[in-house]
């Protein structure tokens, strides 16, 4: 521990203030590891998480989320299916994923995450890289519409709140989701989370109203598959 | 179902969800279908066009494509100007 300067934090207090940041590969100070064979084989978590991966994009429900976000315009589904792995590495999360999943409706939920992130940006100018309020935007609609933050799920880490308690875990996941891609500090995550809250919140879509379940996402692809004919009765 | 609307309501809201509306509409529907009246179909029409307005009046924080990107199925890359 000696050599720190005094006030700055400590080895401790580093390692529990960084939001993954440095788990992607290219930010890794060291050197790359070659893979041995052994990683590659049949048995390991990877092989198992493709083959998760592959099982949720075959699932109907996901299949009609993208038809409902290539209504944003990106493509068809058979164009998109050979390219999906790519468009969730798109600056977004797949290092972590395959070491972290473990369970078909975990890959699911973040799957649809990461649908959410590319919907935004075939529909709209959203700057990455440059602004963290857009950055903040599609975290908040991401958190809200994919089921990260249904009441079960927040059970199952262990925090119990009832009463708009949703709106605090949103808030909570897209900060985190926030530090761990970008490298700014907590305050400036919280306040742009805080100043474009109210806006992304309420913007629920390709969903007509948030769906917390199967069906109710069912209801939704419904309601695109008729919005022409929605359209032209209003 | 209505214990559940209210659960995820209050969940999400702190509050009761209000379903006047939709009872209102749901009954505007149901005479729609059975006697095609034009009254129903104007406040159903009402009543969805008030539900947009509602959702549009936050400004949105990014501006819209007209078209979807070119290169949408390729990485991001930060370093590309915009």
């Amino acid at each position: 521990m000696g050599g720190h300067p005094p006030g700055s934090p400590t080895v401790a207090e580093e390692e529990e203030e960084d939001y993954g940041y440095n788990l992607f590969s290219e930010r890794r100070r060291e050197g790359k590891q070659k893979r041995g064979f052994m990683s590659q084989s049949l048995y390991t978590v990877h092989f198992k998480c493709r083959n998760m991966l592959r099982c949720t994009l075959a699932d109907t429900i996901y299949f009609n989320d993208w038809r409902i976000a290539s209504g944003g315009g990106c493509g068809n589904y058979n164009e998109i299916h050979s390219t999906v792995l790519r468009i969730i590495c798109n600056g977004i999360f797949l290092v972590n994923v395959c070491n972290n999943i473990h369970h078909p409706s975990i890959m699911n939920r973040v799957v649809t995450h990461e649908l959410i992130h590319a919907f935004d940006h075939c529909r709209a100018h959203v700057d990455w890289f440059r602004n963290i309020k857009h950055l903040a935007c599609s975290e908040i609609r991401a958190a809200n519409l994919s089921g990260d933050c249904s009441f079960i799920n927040e059970v199952r880490r262990f925090k119990f709140g009832f009463k708009q308690h949703r709106q605090a875990c949103i808030r909570d996941g897209a900060i985190r989701s926030i530090l761990a891609v970008r490298k700014v500090d907590r305050e400036t995550a919280e306040k742009a989370v805080d100043e474009v809250f109210n806006s992304c919140f309420n913007d629920h879509e390709p969903y007509g109203r948030v769906p917390h379940n199967s069906k109710e996402a069912k209801y939704a692809y419904r309601d695109f598959q008729n919005r022409d004919r929605y359209y032209a009765n209003l | 179902m209505g214990i559940r609307s209210l659960c995820h309501n209050y969940y999400t809201y702190g509050e009761a969800p209000s379903c006047a509306q939709w009872k209102t509409d749901y009954g505007n529907c149901r005479k729609w279908e059975k006697s095609k009246s034009e009254h129903a179909k104007e406040s159903l029409r009402k009543s969805e066009r008030a539900r947009i307005l509602e959702k549009q009046k936050h400004a949105p924080v990014w501006e819209m494509r007209r078209s979807p990107p070119m290169d949408w199925y390729l990485p991001l890359d930060d370093d590309k100007p915009k």
